[in-house]
């Protein structure tokens, strides 16, 4: 076992001084091909990497890059169709030779892994105590009893509060931050030398993330364990990484000190994956005021003046927003109006509120970004507007009509002007439908177009989210995430809406992927000003788009006002809380960040 | 020190658009039962249904003077059965019978199971509710004995067994697609139809079925096998389509009166027909499956 305290990583300029001790981990001319269908696919291609005692050194890309497998190399977990070439060194030895019972020692004792989702990571079926003794008995002599003792003692190293009950709880009674927290109790149970963490914080909240980041930091520096963290995060990696290796469809790219790579990227496609990071405002660091304070804020601080629509600001709770202000068919009608909005789900006795007393207002052209962490409330607020979900108490006006009941003409004439895109890349096309029929669909439906018309319309569409017109008889599933979602656009668009709906369209793609996205979506608002509600848990993508952001926690609206206040005066506690939470891909202002979170995290949790 | 490396980068670029075509049929034709099982079922249909054209026999008058002939003698190949019939002329009548009722059973009982399933599963609720127990309660009688009654009651033809058959068989396929629909009613797109305004019987038309085409295409051929089966159980016991006209089951009832007499060429043929008409359509199913769950995958 190797305790190194070195609070630099070796291999950095100015730590010279200092003797550099052998890598942990090495990789000599890696290479990893796969045979599939379309003849081979080179995964990785002749990689060198070091991975050196105590330091985290982050390995980026996106999809496809080839750096999940170069991570899980390290444990031996290739797939068996994998053809590998050249060595990885795990202290010495090449993981790629060992067998059986040589490679199971080999997890767990030196190499230990924490996957991205902790839910299908955790066995549903055994107490969390029960699996990280598991861990414990089958790799050390450790008696059950002992074994048990100890795991209760890891969950306390995982700062999960009260650990001795906690090791009695079946996964799905914690929360994911708290799941995750159990797989890296299990990763360090036998004390390993490498952990390899893939994109370990991905499915959790921002808030949540920056808990487990500190607590990654903090293992590290107390026992002195090396991670190799594989991430798509430049946020995380600004936030965590010692050294960063990046990665390009199977070539590495660039290595370097993260504040080099991040900061002075010396290759092309490390500088473009930095430019389509969404980047927040930077944040007026100060102590949160108390919420509420200072409301007279709004108007002076207001940037974005361009749109006359988006000057006016109407804080969520104003209740003389009346249920039937939107009926007339003036001027100022207000293209989606959400007033005193209550959703409860579930059978009487266990009723639990999504969205608690909700008001919120769009007006024409006027573009409002929904903000939230999971299961605060802005997807069901987006499906009350669509007339999915019947609030329980409340009103919605969707251009004067209630979205709710689908009968009736003047809520078909509502949904006309509505364009809508959901979440998931996946499944938001119907995939025995050709993209130019799935585009056609808002056209069919309301019988505007006829049959020739809709052919020159849908390729009109395809070319304004910049797609070829010959995509129109492609199938969902020979389009990647990117396409698929402009795909989205197009149909949203078909029927040129003056609202358009977007529940987190963006969130499943890769960050260059998104940029583009987003920058067709700005193009087109641009163009067509629809108004627009953009619904996202990332607060620096609503930045770049919207003219008023709502955020939401608990159900609530807990701040409401023009964007750029809202990101850089934050005036909700809560705000503030999100706003640090989100780690940026500058070293020096996420550490500044880093510590005004951990300011806040302490006041909030004493 | 940051090292780098000089690969060319077409930045923000997404990968090309995939190829596609001919692979699912590639994945079919991997699958070498299922294509001999194709085989088998085309060359059947010939010879059924071409077969009389070539090789014609007289099947509607009997010839008492030359029965249960032998294979071989006075130009019939298979021999002739107690009544005098040539026994390869009428396994190919026969045949007609047996892949007519089942193809059509199976059709049927294809059609009226996914849009009972699909409008249960979609619309779900109490509507879902009262229409699967009427599905339960078909379930709980056997298929067998409603042929039976239904046979005891009407003379038996080879429109009514189809009725009857198609009646029975929807069931299992109802509860199939309704389970899909389950699933596919929660999908963004068909979310996304709704909100914009389309109506639920689009939904239906346009999204549901179209998607659980695979689930009832690999359905469909083991609905065709166990069509073909129960007409032959149903013949066998004497209740299927009467003289002159027949279907192997039929052929297989009555030969086996006379296999103590050594008369083999009566049940052999037809048995053996039943066997490989029945296991090919089991073969293309398992293809279609593997043809359309790898496609899965992909979407």
């Amino acid at each position: 076992m190797t305790n190194h305290r070195a609070d630099e990583p070796a291999g950095t300029p100015d730590e010279d001084t200092t003797p550099t001790p052998p890598p942990v981990l090495r990789y000599r001319s890696f290479s990893v091909t796969f045979s599939t269908e379309h003849g081979d696919v080179q995964a990785v291609r002749d990689l060198n990497l070091d991975l050196y005692p105590g330091e985290v050194l982050a390995l980026v890309g996106e999809s496809g890059s080839g750096k999940t497998v170069t991570s899980l190399a390290a444990l031996g977990l290739l797939p068996a169709s994998a053809r590998v070439t050249g060595s990885v060194e795990l202290n010495g030895r090449n993981v790629m030779e060992l067998r059986g019972e040589q490679l199971r020692r080999l997890r767990g004792d030196e190499v230990s892994m924490v996957f991205q989702e902790p839910m299908t990571a955790l066995n549903p079926l055994m107490r969390v105590g029960r699996q990280i003794a598991e861990v414990l008995t089958n790799h050390t002599r450790l008696a059950k009893d002992a074994a048990a003792a100890r795991a209760v003692e890891l969950l306390g190293q995982v700062d999960i509060p009260e650990p001795a009950r906690r090791a009695g709880q079946f996964p799905h009674e914690l929360s994911g931050g708290q799941r995750q927290r159990v797989m890296i109790a299990m990763a360090l149970a036998c004390d390993p030398d490498v952990i390899v963490a893939d994109e370990p914080t991905t499915a959790l909240d921002v808030t949540v993330q920056a808990g487990v980041l500190e607590l990654l930091r903090d293992l590290r520096r107390e026992h002195g364990v090396a991670i190799l963290m594989v991430t798509h995060n430049m946020g995380v990696v600004a936030d965590i990484a010692d050294r960063v290796a990046v990665m390009y469809r199977g070539d590495l790219v660039e290595t370097g000190p993260a504040r080099t790579v991040l900061l002075d990227p010396a290759h092309e496609y490390t500088r473009s994956l930095l430019g389509a990071v969404p980047v927040l405002p930077r944040l007026e660091v100060t102590a949160p005021s108390s919420r509420g304070a200072e409301p007279t804020a709004d108007a002076d601080t207001r940037v974005d003046g361009d749109s006359g629509a988006g000057g006016d600001t109407r804080i969520g709770t104003d209740a003389d927003v009346g249920a039937d202000a939107g009926v007339g068919t003036g001027a100022a009608a207000p293209a989606l109006e959400l007033a005193q909005v209550v959703v409860e789900f579930g059978a009487k006795g266990r009723r639990f509120t999504a969205v608690d007393e909700v008001s919120l207002r769009i007006d024409a052209g006027e573009f409002v970004g929904l903000v939230g962490e999971s299961g605060s409330g802005k997807s069901t607020i987006g499906r009350c507007a669509l007339g999915l979900v019947r609030p329980s108490a409340g009103t919605v006006r969707l251009f004067g009509a209630d979205p709710a009941s689908f009968r009736g003409r003047t809520a078909r004439a509502a949904r006309r002007r509505l364009g809508v895109i959901l979440q998931d890349p996946a499944a938001s096309l119907d995939p025995r439908m050709s993209v130019g029929d799935s585009i056609a669909e808002p056209m069919v439906v309301h019988r505007t177009h006829r049959r020739r018309q809709r052919a020159a319309r849908v390729a009109q569409l395809l070319e304004s989210v910049h797609l070829p017109a010959t995509t129109a008889s492609r199938y969902p599933h020979e389009l990647s995430g990117g396409q698929r979602q402009r795909v989205s656009l197009a149909r949203a668009l078909a029927l040129d809406p003056e609202l358009l709906i977007a529940d987190e369209p963006t969130s499943a793609l890769d960050v260059s992927v998104q940029a583009s996205v987003l920058a067709v979506l700005a193009e087109l608002q641009e163009r067509y000003s629809f108004g627009c509600l953009f619904i996202s848990h990332d607060l620096a993508v609503v930045d770049s788009l919207t003219d008023r952001i709502a955020v939401m926690h608990g159900g609530r609206i807990v701040e409401h006002g023009p964007t750029r206040r809202v990101l850089t005066k934050p005036q909700a506690e809560y705000t503030h809380r999100l706003l640090t939470a989100a780690p940026v891909p500058d070293p020096v202002e996420q550490h500044d960040r880093r510590q005004a979170w951990l300011a806040a995290h302490r006041t909030s949790a004493a | 020190m940051t090292t780098m490396t000089q690969v060319a980068v077409p930045t923000g670029a997404e990968p090309p658009v995939r190829p596609r075509r001919g692979q699912a049929w590639r994945r079919f034709t991997g699958n070498r039962l299922a294509v001999a099982g194709l085989v088998v079922v085309a060359l059947l249909f010939l010879f059924s249904f071409v077969g009389p054209l070539v090789y014609q026999t007289d099947q509607v008058h009997t010839d008492l003077a030359s029965a249960n002939l032998r294979p071989g003698t006075d130009g019939h190949p298979l021999g002739t059965d107690d009544v005098g019939y040539d026994v390869l002329g009428r396994l190919m009548v026969g045949g007609q019978t047996s892949l007519i009722i089942g193809m059509a059973a199976g059709v049927l009982a294809t059609v009226i199971g996914t849009a009972w399933g699909a409008v249960a599963g979609y619309v779900g609720g109490r509507m879902d509710a009262v229409m699967m127990r009427v599905v339960d309660a078909g379930i709980a009688i056997p298929a067998l004995f409603l042929l039976l009654v239904a046979s005891a009651i009407y003379t038996p033809s080879v429109p009514m067994m189809i009725v009857v058959l198609g009646l029975v068989s929807w069931l299992v396929p109802a509860r199939l697609v309704r389970a899909e629909a389950m699933s596919l009613k929660t999908r963004d797109y068909v979310l996304t139809l709704r909100a914009i305004g389309g109506s639920h019987r689009r939904a239906i038309v346009r999204h549901i079925v179209p998607n659980t085409v695979g689930t009832m295409m690999v359905n469909a051929t083991f609905q065709v096998a166990d069509a073909i089966l129960l007409v032959a159980y149903v013949s066998f016991l004497g209740m299927g389509v009467q003289q002159p006209a027949t279907d192997w089951g039929a052929m297989l009832s009555k030969g086996v009166t006379y296999a103590y007499s050594g008369a083999w060429w009566l049940i052999v043929p037809a048995g053996l027909l039943i066997v490989l008409v029945v296991a090919s359509f089991n073969f293309i199913g398992d293809g279609l499956r593997d043809m359309f769950e790898v496609r899965g995958k992909n979407r």
